[in-house]
């Protein structure tokens, strides 16, 4: 601006110089104020914006649909039609778990990749083939990108492959804080998610749907709420309509799959009926065959047998017949031998005979010859006749019919030739011839019996011979016929070998045959018993399946919006927080600030009358006299609310999203410039400090300059109260009537003084209130609450019994070990839903472990049918003593339970039970997963590891970690209640250097007196700071109440979820706020003492300005 | 030996670029018990060499002694003390502690010594007996005045420095107040130097010193010195 008197202008600047500690000192105290109250205000939207811009750019879901039959690309394609929908998408999600590398499992969470709730990138790669993931930020670091990831074969969710590498890390806008949720799996908590690529999982249906709407207003506004509840009724429609169309599909699916699967069990059971036919029909054939066979083979014995005997009997036959032989063959031999002997024989009689004969052929020739000589011929011719005739006459007489004088005639002629006869014969020559002839004939006969002997001979020879021949014929046939038995007798011997070895072969091969049958029968009967097991096996699924697809339901269906996600809603309750603080808190601060800016302004513009007055007196119009003043004030105020505007606005957000980045790891706090705000802020703070100038200016201008040129009267001295509480006021040291009196002196700078202090050591308790309801939160949970040293969560495969007696296999490690049944169920009331830590036992040695402490003391574990909560569950839930506490037992159904106390409790949110009410209320069978335990002797974490290395342990935390783990999560408010208190610090420091500036200007002169009468330089600091001292103690006591008040009602402002505070102010930090109060005066007297130095006694008693 | 000397005494004040020389090579020399008078032209350096010789002020070249103590080889804290023990001031304004009433007003001065008078005597001996509960804003300049004069006589000091004690006083008042000084001198034997820019007054003293632009133009003894009430200006 352009000072049209420049000495004026030089005026102005010179008093900024000259008192450029005040000015700073004003300055400062706006830029605080503003600073602080517009960087804590604009936190909220600072914190909003840059969660919208992260989800925005994230595509972050604006309805989640969720059903029991999930859906599928069509579903997708349906909702991203209806109108208002940008896109609706479907996506996979399930819990899996990973091993380490020493056994313990842990649970995570698998997302898919996808264009809603995309995951930013937060180093390495996007995954690009199928079995890369990106993994959770948190849970991972840099280094282990490129590791491999193994799942176990069962619980691997919706997993398709068994190993993934980790190509990247990533946030993801679904957790937008570090909570991870919980599981059924492993431990019961998540580890953290890791993004899939759809390639990777199995998306053959998907498990939700998220849509995003064209219309989307920032996040946490109540416009977004208001579109989205516009919104709702017609995706709730929608959803619907979906269902109901794809429980149709999957009906007739289902329906259809029956059929097949009915069919196919018909199928399977006619070709069963017809392979059993068959087989049966196959095994009778094989039966009979094998009787026929039998039958054959019994034949064969049989035959076999009679055949041996055959053989036996020819074997005696031929014996007999050899024997026969060969006594034939010996009687032969004999009889040969015989016919030999009697051959010879008979030739050598036959020889001697013919000998003989032949020696009586000769005699009887001689004689015949000599005889015949003789004539005996016709003697023996005669003879012969009558020979004859008397043979004649014999053979007549014979004859019967010959009549009797024949015979007569016959027998006289008979005796006449016999009678001739009888002459011849007596004439010796018959006789002689007779004898001759009959010697002849002698010979003659024996040589024809000779000879017939000798032909007889032959023939008996020849006979013999024949008969020796014939015999020897006979004998050789039947020897030939032996031979032929013998050889018959072989050859059927060899051919009952052969059949009885055939016989065997048959029999072994029938019995073969029988057993194989029998096996055949054996597993034939088993496979058929086995088919038909299989059969009503597929009979009895088919009823199953029967059963199922009547009992299908449609599916039920859920439209969720942001506020069901656990990350989204903590952000927005954190969000909320900062605002709560910033509600009140930098008002007052601001206040405070104002405050001492008016007291300054007034003062200086009081300290000034003379200048005014001699200005005034010079011509000056008031207008312009005050525009030195205002410009002044107004000068310091504009700077210091512009600076404090963009510093605080800047500088607020930075730290305090630095404390939140425990939580909230997303990425960077957009800085948001409030300019209404800061308007607001300006325009006050001109007013609290031009506009107390002006007003005080306006009040001085209003005396005559003559007035306002002499020394201002000084305010009366007067007897102060305390002066007539006669005794004290005796007691008083004179120097500290001193400055009591000049204490009360000024009433009004007193309030204000007191007023400034009080505000600052009101500040300073609130922060440091604020630090205790918060940090104390570990202490008592985890000291006083929830008592024990470890919570030990077993394996899934240990026994009931294992788990209930772990407190004998861990022996003296433990001095006290109790199983419990911890649960995670979700609580509703008052509009809200709350993760409810469920914890069942009815073990007493509970309660020395965990402590249901009230304000009144402990109350004992509940009695079974009721439930006994936590006060912040209680709080959350609005429930009282009597109250019926309604949990969900699954997606859909609820059950209440009586609540008989509320006990004290900082961190989750518990309803404490028995086992029977557990199984009572919530209808499922106890589980022991959890034991909380106590340490025995020695080190807790020795003792910890040691329990670990136990097979039934699948995780042990301890409790002292968590109470570091939760001391340091708390450490992010922490970051705020440090940031409130140095800027309450700061201000306290500001006021009180402006308050004892002031002070020290106003009175250099009487200063300047004491000094002249020969105060020494520390009695004159004492004489002047005792009342900075008195009056910080007064600001200090009026500060305790008060910052008892602001603290509630900034406490009264702050919900967390999961952790409740109690608003509650250590004596100790009332001790350290009225220490550091005094701390403060103590330092702004030291510096001020640097400038009652400086006062130059000679100069300051000069003259009267 | 004289009470006071001062040898050579110089003072310069710097002001940035700017030196002003307050005192040139003063030398002079006071009796105990003497009424002295410095007169002199606003300027002169009156009010410059009273701060030094009170221990308000340092001077920059030569020496001042004081009832043998070097006062001008004093250190910040010692000169506090020497203000003490040793001075007692007056001004033309009085400087009264407003918050105090006169009684109280003078009880601080003699609070600080050991040899004090007491306060209420010193304040009926000014002149004061029945407006020692008054605070100074209830009281005329010439009470104030006397206030003032009983503060500095009550710490009994050896040496009592008055700065122009009836600049704001009317003529009669100021004569009271001189009268009453030269009578305090008189009867304690107290050394009293008062610094004036009315000539008329060097008649009380019993040694006139003329300060012109930082010098001592004159010291001059006065044998026969007159009551203030026969002077008239």
């Amino acid at each position: 601006m352009v000072m049209r008197t420049s000495a004026f202008a030089k005026n102005s600047w010179r008093e900024i110089r000259r008192t450029l500690g005040r000015y700073i000192a004003i300055l400062a105290i706006i830029a605080l104020g503003v600073g602080f109250f517009s960087g804590l205000r604009v936190m909220r939207q600072a914190m909003v914006r840059t969660g919208d811009d992260y989800l925005r750019k994230q595509r972050f879901y604006d309805f989640r649909m969720l059903s029991t039959m999930g859906f599928t690309q069509r579903d997708a394609d349906a909702v991203s039609g209806e109108e208002g929908v940008a896109f609706a998408e479907g996506s996979v999600s399930g819990d899996f778990l990973i091993e380490n590398e020493e056994g313990k499992e842990t649970a995570w969470k698998a997302l898919m990749i996808s264009e809603l709730n995309a995951p930013a990138l937060k180093a390495g790669r996007m995954p690009v083939r199928a079995d890369e993931v990106l993994a959770d930020h948190l849970a991972f670091t840099e280094e282990d990108i490129g590791r491999k990831i193994t799942v176990p074969e069962e619980d691997g969710g919706p997993l398709l492959f068994r190993e993934y590498t980790i190509s990247g890390l990533c946030s993801s806008p679904l957790y937008l804080s570090v909570e991870r949720g919980t599981t059924s799996l492993g431990n019961g908590k998540l580890a953290g998610f890791f993004c899939f690529r759809p390639e990777g999982l199995d998306t053959e249906i998907f498990t939700e749907l998220y849509v995003a709407m064209e219309e989307t207003a920032e996040i946490f506004s109540e416009e977004y709420d208001r579109q989205r509840e516009q919104e709702r009724p017609l995706l709730e429609a929608a959803l619907e309509r979906r269902a109901e169309e794809r429980f149709q599909e999957i009906l007739t699916e289902a329906e259809e799959a029956y059929a097949d699967a009915e069919e196919e069990y018909l199928e399977g059971k006619r070709s069963y009926e017809e392979e059993r036919k068959n087989a049966e029909e196959e095994l009778d054939e094989a039966l009979k065959k094998l009787e026929d066979s039998k039958r054959e083979l019994d034949d064969a014995g049989a035959e076999l047998d009679s055949t041996a005997v055959r053989l036996a009997d020819a074997e005696e036959e031929i014996r007999r017949g050899e024997k026969q032989y060969y006594d034939g063959c010996a009687g032969m031999k004999a009889a040969r031998e015989e016919y030999e002997t009697k051959k010879t024989q008979t030739e050598e009689e036959l020889a001697g005979k013919r000998q003989e004969l032949a020696e009586a052929r000769a005699q009887a020739e001689s004689a015949a010859e000599t005889l015949e000589a003789a004539g005996a011929e016709e003697i023996l011719r005669q003879y012969a006749e009558l020979q004859q005739t008397a043979s004649a006459l014999e053979l007549q007489m014979q004859q019967p019919e010959l009549d009797e004088q024949s015979r007569t005639a016959a027998a006289a002629q008979l005796e006449q030739v016999r009678a001739a006869l009888g002459q011849i014969e007596a004439s010796g020559v018959p006789e002689a011839w007779q004898a001759a002839q009959s010697a002849l004939e002698q010979t003659e006969t024996a040589q024809k019996a000779l000879d017939a002997a000798e032909a007889e001979a032959q023939n008996a020879f020849a006979e013999a011979e024949k008969q020796l021949k014939d015999t020897e014929e006979q004998l050789y046939a039947g020897w030939m016929k032996v031979s032929a038995a013998k050889r018959e007798l072989e050859a059927g011997k060899e051919a009952y070998a052969r059949g009885l070895t055939e016989y065997q072969d048959g029999k072994e091969s029938y019995e073969q045959g029988l057993e194989d049958y029998e096996q055949a029968k054996k597993d034939a009967a088993d496979q058929f018993a086995e088919a038909e097991e299989e059969l009503s096996e597929a009979e009895r699924e088919l009823a199953d399946a029967r059963e199922e697809i009547d009992s299908l339901q449609p599916p039920e269906t859920w439209l969720l919006d942001r506020d069901s996600n656990a990350g989204y809603l903590a952000y927005d309750n954190d969000s909320q927080i900062v605002q709560g603080i910033s509600r009140v808190f930098p008002l007052f601060f601001f206040l405070v600030a104002a405050l001492v800016c008016v007291t300054t302004m007034t003062r200086m513009v009081d300290d000034q009358r003379t200048q005014i007055g001699t200005l005034k007196a010079l011509g000056f119009s008031n207008a312009r006299i005050t525009w030195k003043y205002v410009f002044y004030s107004g000068s310091a105020a504009l700077i210091g609310a512009v600076a404090g505007f963009l510093a605080g606005s800047a500088l607020f957000p930075v730290c305090i999203w630095k404390g939140y980045s425990l939580l909230y790891g997303f990425g960077r706090i957009r800085i948001v410039y409030n300019w209404g705000l800061g308007a607001a802020a300006l325009v006050v703070a001109l007013l609290c400090s031009a506009g107390a100038t002006y007003a005080a200016c306006r009040k001085e201008l209003h005396s005559v300059p003559a007035e306002l040129m002499r020394p201002r009267t000084p305010p009366a001295g007067k007897r102060v109260w305390i002066e007539r509480i006669g005794f004290l006021w005796r007691r008083f040291s004179f120097l500290h009537k001193v400055t009591a009196r000049n204490i009360f002196r000024y009433k009004k700078r007193l309030i204000m003084m007191v007023l400034g202090i009080g505000g600052c050591t009101a500040l300073v308790i609130t922060g440091l209130g604020l630090r205790d309801s918060i940090c104390d939160i570990a202490e008592d949970q985890f000291g006083k609450i929830m008592t024990y040293d470890y919570s030990i969560t077993f394996r899934e495969d240990v026994s009931e019994e294992d788990r209930k007696t772990f407190g004998e296999t861990a022996g003296n490690r433990l001095s006290m070990c109790v199983p419990v049944c911890s649960d995670t169920v979700e609580g509703e009331g008052n509009g809200r839903t709350k993760q409810v830590n469920v914890l069942a036992c009815s073990n007493p040695e509970i309660s020395s472990l965990v402590h249901l402490k009230t304000d009144d003391g402990e109350l004992p574990w509940p009695e079974d049918g009721s439930v006994i909560i936590s006060n912040n569950l209680a709080e959350v839930l609005g429930l009282a003593e009597g109250d019926m506490l309604r949990l969900k037992t699954d997606d859909v159904h609820t059950t209440e339970v009586p609540v008989t106390g509320i006990f004290r409790n900082y961190v989750y949110y518990y309803a404490v039970m028995t086992d029977a009410t557990y199984e009572a209320i919530l209808g499922r069978q106890v589980k022991i997963n959890t034991a909380y335990a106590d340490a025995g002797d020695g080190d807790v974490h020795a003792v910890a590891a040691s329990l670990s290395g136990e097979e039934s342990v699948a995780a042990i935390s301890v409790m002292a970690d968590l109470r570091t783990m939760v001391g340091n999560m708390l450490k992010s408010m922490n970051y705020i209640v440090a940031l409130v208190i140095g800027c309450a610090a700061a201000l306290a420091f500001v006021v009180l250097f402006n308050l004892s500036n002031i002070n020290i200007s106003e009175r250099v002169r009487e200063i300047a007196t004491i000094e002249v009468l020969g105060f020494s330089e520390r009695e004159t600091a004492a004489y002047v700071f005792r009342e900075n001292l008195v009056l910080t103690l007064m600001g200090a006591v009026l500060g305790l109440p008060l910052g008892k008040l602001l603290h509630a009602f900034v406490m009264d402002q702050i919900r967390l979820d999961m952790v409740c505070f109690e608003t509650k102010v250590t004596p100790l930090s009332y001790v350290i706020a009225v220490i550091l109060t005094f701390v403060f005066t103590v330092t702004v007297d030291l510096i001020m003492r640097r400038k009652l130095r400086r006062i130059d006694m000679a100069e300051a008693l000069k003259s009267v300005e | 030996m004289s009470f006071i000397r001062f040898e050579h005494v110089s003072k310069t004040y710097r002001s940035g670029q700017v030196e002003v020389q307050a005192l040139k090579d003063v030398s002079f020399e006071v009796e105990s018990g003497e009424i002295c008078v410095i007169v002199g032209q606003s300027g002169a350096g009156k009010t410059t060499l009273l701060n030094i010789l009170g221990g308000m002020d340092t001077l920059t070249g030569g020496t001042i002694v004081m009832n043998g103590q070097e006062v001008s080889a004093l250190t910040n804290r010692q000169r506090a003390g020497y203000r003490r023990t040793e001075i007692g001031f007056v001004f033309q304004f009085y400087n009264l502690i407003p918050n105090l009433t006169a009684l109280e007003n003078v009880e601080i001065a003699a609070q600080l010594v050991k040899e004090a008078l007491p306060a209420q005597e010193v304040l009926e001996r000014v002149g004061l007996a029945d407006r020692m509960g008054n605070f100074p804003a209830q009281l005329s300049g010439g009470e104030q005045q006397r206030v003032a004069i009983a503060r500095a006589l009550a710490k009994n000091p050896r040496l009592l420095l008055c700065d122009e004690p009836t600049g704001a006083l009317d003529y009669e008042t100021g004569k009271q107040i001189l009268a009453l000084l030269q009578e305090q001198s008189r009867k304690n034997g107290m050394t009293v130097i008062i610094i004036t820019h009315n000539s008329a007054l060097t008649a009380m003293a019993d040694r006139v010193i003329q300060l012109q632009s930082g010098t001592v133009k004159s010291v001059a003894k006065n044998e026969s010195p007159v009551p203030v009430e026969e002077i008239e200006w």
